[in-house]
């Protein structure tokens, strides 16, 4: 614990650092598609390299979900559009 | 763009019954989209709205190429050459079609059984057992689409 600690009053944390934090592209896992497939999804729409994409195949497939891509709202949403016409659980997020 | 060789051989009875389990599962595509809906939390209806539009109708055109396909094997498969732009439909519509059946027909089986195929066949009714037929033949497709689309890609970059 701190030594000591100093009241801050109206502390200035507002809305508008939420507002600068980037967008997160994200896929969740099923037991539907094909790992073969994810992988060429992600080649196909974010254009990694087969090391790549295999990585997040795996962090979806293991941990349930990965991050792809984060960055402006607009592109964002573009991939997460690309991913779900693919049919992929994909979903955007801000980051933070 | 490459062709895409695939080899298809079926039961004629088993192709009449999955081109008709494929037509209901596509009527039900028609309406609701396989994957959920996920935008921002401030997304407003308008852009939802376009948004489900958008995906109804791109899967609409994936899932004529694959009706295309059907009607192509005839009365029990063979040899068929498809273009990558109607490779890459076929996958996305099988994927579409694979949720949907899952949603509707598998809901009790597990992720786990689903994931490894450790499935008891047995314990469906004969219709089951046809529609996870299907199920399973949507994942051949799509894996023999996959390395058929590597291997073009390998070839071109050779």
């Amino acid at each position: 614990m701190p030594a000591s600690t100093k009241t801050v009053e109206n502390p200035d944390t507002d809305t508008s650092v939420a507002e600068l934090l980037p967008w997160q592209v994200i896929v969740m896992n099923d037991p539907v598609n094909l790992m073969s497939y994810v992988v060429m999804v992600f080649r196909r729409v974010f254009g990694f390299d087969v090391e790549k994409a295999r990585k997040h195949m795996l962090e979806v497939h293991e941990q349930g979900k990965s991050v792809l891509w984060s960055g402006e709202r607009e592109q964002a949403e573009t991939y997460v559009y690309q991913l779900q016409e693919w049919q992929l659980n994909a979903c955007l997020s801000r980051d933070g | 763009m490459a062709e895409i060789h695939l080899n298809i051989t079926l039961n004629p009875f088993f192709l009449s019954h999955m081109r008709g389990i494929v037509d209901t599962v596509s009527r039900s595509l028609k309406r609701r989209p396989a994957v959920a809906l996920r935008l921002g939390e401030d997304a407003d209806e308008d852009l939802r709205e376009a948004w489900m539009q958008g995906l109804l109708e791109s899967l609409q055109t994936d899932l004529d190429a694959l009706n295309d396909l059907f009607m192509e094997l005839g009365a029990g498969g063979g040899l068929l050459n498809v273009s990558e732009e109607q490779a890459e439909k076929m996958l996305r519509s099988a994927s579409a079609l694979r949720l949907r059946l899952r949603e509707s027909c598998f809901k009790g089986l597990s992720e786990d059984a689903l994931e490894t195929g450790k499935v008891d066949f047995h314990q469906f009714s004969p219709e089951d057992q046809r529609v996870y037929g299907v199920y399973l033949f949507l994942a051949h497709l799509q894996e023999q689409l996959i390395a058929e689309l590597d291997q073009s890609a390998s070839d071109w970059q050779e």
